[in-house]
């Protein structure tokens, strides 16, 4: 539909012819008059049909849509804020290294780019068809004319629109009339009030005012407490009937949940032979093997008394022996860290260090250890930062390795701490295999490094190569 | 319904005879290769490993054609389509194959029976006995349960494929619009069994290649695959037979639109259907699942799957999108030949990789390709001159079908 419908304060007064509409009464005679129409060089002008007619896109010299291009682009768009979007979410803006998968793999945006392109495309599709036809339409002066009630039944118009440049009213009506029509008609602007009609506008008020609830709703919701337990939607999900460490059951007689492992076994990949510094950081293992275990449950016990004495403070004041604790941790504490620094720690690698080396432990530090130390080493990770803010008091930062206390510590100890864990840190023995553990270790002495390392030692090439990356 | 009009005033009736002998000379002179594709194994290194899997890799590309051909038949029954019913009758020869296929299939079976291990791990009592997974698997993978199995397959898909075949050609003799009725109401269950038999005929033939490994999607990646080698199949034989003279005023440009836009849309959906077995296995990352693709990155697999993905999908999805493409016999004939070919390469790319000599995978060589080549060529050969023989005197048109002049107007908006 060419023709529109533009009404100025003027026109309310005077109706102005605005086009002329003939009526056929076979599709063959509309095709027909359609190409008559076209080769005499009308251009603002349609034809109105009950159905959809082959040929008449021919017979009116329409060009083929642009809508296909319209879909493309838009697809195609759609695939690249997919792209951009996974891309800048997961490797830039929020980093997260989950179980050692890359940060950004192609494969895994591969539904989201699918979804997105379809959703756009279709988006072009439906909206570019709508652009193009110009429409929604609300009104069109074409529906004042009586015959024309029958272009959904059985009849076939011609409409030429007035604003055409060939357009004159005695000449282009005759022209129509030349093509054999059962009749032609002339349309005149609409003098009434453009104004919608009442029921309407209080109709699409009410809609508008009740879609305001839902976003009403959910503000409210979010700006208030409540003191019911939130909903379960999958109470499977919520409460697992799985068996969980520290847990009691009578599923096994002796009624631990967690089971010990069985005497002699050594877990897959776990076997140790006599390398001692390889597999315990250590020169030699002391005659009591169980040193070093001890020490390390004494240094956990510590800990942990210490974080029972400075919790209930208050209570602890009331009770009957003010104090008495603090000191005592604080010996039991130094005590099992002297017990440590005694151990003949190792202070040379195990192994020949080489790049390749230095590269898994970067690796498997961004895996096992940046969570929580950071990528830096400085004990900011991600997990760490939402731990102190959700847990606020209870929760023990990790430490930074750029202490004096971390830096003086021999590789061994290091090797030990990431084996067997220290204070709330576990130990990693179970998941990290004992070479990756000293490439880990490796890669941390160079984090430490990096700290304290006068640029002017360095040569030129190596500060060129600082200043040249990112 | 109404009478079906008599159409044979308008329509003088035409059959495959008319392109004279020479197909049929061609397609037995192109089975000579066959032999050929033997000795070039038999005289190779490790010659016999690449001549059963290449021999069964032909059988089954050929195979996944004609059952293109019995679904697209069956489905334009269901939906009582009639655009397609110029098509129909050739859909019908194409899927007509899995006769001349049954007895090229049989040589597989024997050998199974005979307890020859080359292709399927699972036929060798003496190596299920020493694996840990395959004995549990017995009870289904053994090799007379899958002779019984291959009866069962093939012998519904040329239960079908005959019946619509036979019920269509009676129709050109009495035109009675009762036989329409009747194969509309056959084609549900149909498809039913047919879904059902080329989903476990995959998984028996091509997924048990590996007995340890499995894709619950299998069957349809296979499905997909042999859609895309349909279409392709159906517009080279319609431009082949317009050129010579068969079909070409009934068949026009609209329907072969129509048939290119079926082979677009089917090759995009091979692309998923492969991309959504990709994805589950790569993002789960189990090491029994993820050895399939493992085993397609090594030993020169890593390009023919880099081939699937570009050459299969990318390619055809930006240049053979566009309507121009599809409305012009000769951009079609060129897209459908080379879909056909990529078809070819992705049931070679699951099969071949299986192959095995003395435990060690086999890697992609010039010499494994060329037996493969020689192979398909030979077996395509009898494959077409199995389907030229069935078809016969058969008109090549369903002249009196009730919807015939509805197809013969078909016209795309």
């Amino acid at each position: 539909m060419a023709t529109t419908i533009e009404q100025s304060e003027k026109t309310k007064a005077e109706p102005e012819l605005i086009g002329l509409l003939a009526e056929f009464d076979d599709p063959q005679a509309l095709i027909d008059a359609s190409m008559k129409v076209r080769d005499a060089g009308y251009r603002n002008w349609d034809t109105h049909t009950p159905f959809p007619l082959h040929g008449i896109d021919e017979a009116m010299g329409i060009k083929f849509t642009i809508l296909p291009w319209i879909v493309a682009a838009c697809g195609l768009t759609g695939g690249t804020i997919a792209v951009g979007m996974q891309y800048w979410m997961n490797a830039v803006d929020y980093p997260f290294m989950i179980s050692g998968k890359p940060l950004f793999s192609l494969p895994a945006c591969i539904p989201i780019i699918f979804e997105l392109s379809v959703l756009l495309a279709a988006f072009g599709a439906f909206f570019g068809m709508l652009g193009l036809n110009q429409l929604p339409k609300l009104y069109n002066p074409l529906f004042k004319s009586d015959a024309f009630r029958r272009v959904t039944n059985d009849r076939f118009f011609i409409s030429m629109d007035a604003s055409d440049a060939k357009f004159s009213e005695i000449d282009s009506g005759e022209f129509l009339n030349s093509l054999n029509p059962i009749s032609v008609e002339e349309c005149w602007s609409d003098v009434s009030s453009p104004k919608l009609p009442r029921n309407l506008v209080l109709g699409l008020s009410l809609v508008g005012v009740i879609m305001l609830l839902p976003p009403a709703l959910v503000a409210y919701k979010r700006s208030t407490t409540t003191n019911t337990p939130r909903i379960h939607i999958i109470p499977d999900m919520d409460f697992q009937p799985s068996l969980k460490a520290q847990n009691t059951t009578n599923l096994f007689p002796d009624g631990r949940e967690i089971r010990p492992s069985i005497k002699g076994a050594i877990p897959r990949g776990q076997f140790k032979d006599d390398n001692i510094p390889f597999y315990y950081g250590l020169k030699e293992l002391p005659e009591d093997r169980d040193v070093v275990g001890i020490a390390l449950q004494d240094e956990k016990k510590a800990d942990a008394k210490k974080a029972d004495a400075k919790k209930p403070v208050e209570a602890k004041a009331a009770d009957a022996k003010p104090a008495a604790g603090k000191p005592a941790v604080v010996d039991a504490a130094a005590e099992a860290a002297k017990k440590l620094d005694k151990l003949p720690w190792v202070t040379e690698f195990p192994m020949p260090v080489t790049e390749k080396m230095m590269a898994r432990g970067k690796e498997r530090f961004r895996i096992y250890c940046s969570v929580c130390h950071g990528l830096s080493g400085d004990g900011d990770g991600l997990v760490s930062l939402r731990a102190m803010e959700l847990l606020q008091g209870t929760w023990v930062k990790p430490a930074s390795y750029h202490t004096d206390n971390v830096r003086k510590q021999p590789v061994g100890r290091l090797f030990n701490t990431i084996s067997n864990g220290v204070r709330k840190m576990p130990g990693y023995s179970a998941q990290i295999p004992p070479e990756d553990r000293w490439a880990i270790v490796l890669y941390l002495r160079a984090l430490q490094k990096s700290r304290y390392t006068d640029a002017n030692t360095l040569k030129d090439d190596e500060k060129s190569k600082l200043r040249d990356t990112k | 319904m109404q009478t079906s009009p008599d159409t044979n005033n308008k329509i003088n009736v035409q059959t495959l005879a008319e392109l004279g002998p020479l197909p049929m000379k061609v397609s037995l002179g192109c089975a000579l290769l066959l032999p050929v594709a033997f000795f070039l194994g038999y005289s190779s290194e490790n010659g016999m490993e690449k001549f059963a899997f290449s021999y069964l890799q032909s059988t089954f590309f050929f195979l996944s054609i004609s059952l293109g051909a019995l679904f697209f038949v069956m489905i334009q029954q269901l939906t009582r389509a009639g655009w397609s019913v110029v098509l129909r009758r050739l859909s019908e020869f194409i899927s007509m194959g899995v006769v001349p296929l049954a007895v090229l299939v049989l040589p597989i079976v024997l050998m199974v029976l005979a307890g020859n291990d080359t292709l399927y791990p699972w036929a060798n009592a003496e190596e299920v006995a020493k694996d840990h997974l395959m004995p549990a698997k017995a009870p289904f993978l053994n090799s007379g349960f899958f002779a019984l199995r291959y009866v069962i397959y093939f012998g519904s898909w040329i239960f079908l494929a005959r019946f619509f075949l036979n019920k269509s050609v009676a129709q050109d003799e009495n035109g009675d619009p009762e036989l329409t009725l009747l194969m509309e109401r056959r084609s549900g269950p149909g498809l039913l069994l047919f879904a059902f038999t080329l989903s476990f005929a995959a998984i028996d033939f091509l997924m048990s290649l590996d007995p340890h490994w499995f894709s619950t999607i299998f069957g349809i990646y296979y499905f997909a695959a042999g859609l895309v080698g349909f279409f392709s199949t159906l517009a080279i034989c319609l431009i082949y037979l317009r050129s010579k003279g068969l079909l070409q005023a009934p068949v026009s440009i609209e329907h072969l639109h129509d048939v290119g836009k079926l082979l677009f849309a089917f090759n995009c959906f091979w692309a998923y259907i492969a991309i959504s077995q990709y994805l589950l296995i790569w993002y789960a990352n189990i090491p029994e699942e993820t050895i399939f693709f493992q085993h397609r990155q090594e030993h020169g697999w890593g390009t023919i799957s880099l081939i699937l993905v570009i050459g299969h999908f990318m390619i055809p999805f930006v240049f053979f999108m566009s309507r121009w493409m599809k409305r012009n016999p000769k951009t079609l004939f060129f897209w459908a030949v080379y879909l056909l070919v990529m078809n070819w390469i992705d049931i070679f790319w699951l099969v071949l990789p299986n192959a095995k000599a003395g435990g060690e995978p086999l890697g992609v060589s010039f010499g494994m390709i060329l037996v493969d080549v020689c192979c398909t060529i030979g077996v395509g050969g009898l494959y077409v001159a199995g389907i030229l023989k069935l078809a016969g005197q058969k008109s090549v048109m369903p002249v009196r079908d009730p919807r015939l002049e509805e197809s013969l107007k078909f016209h795309n908006i």
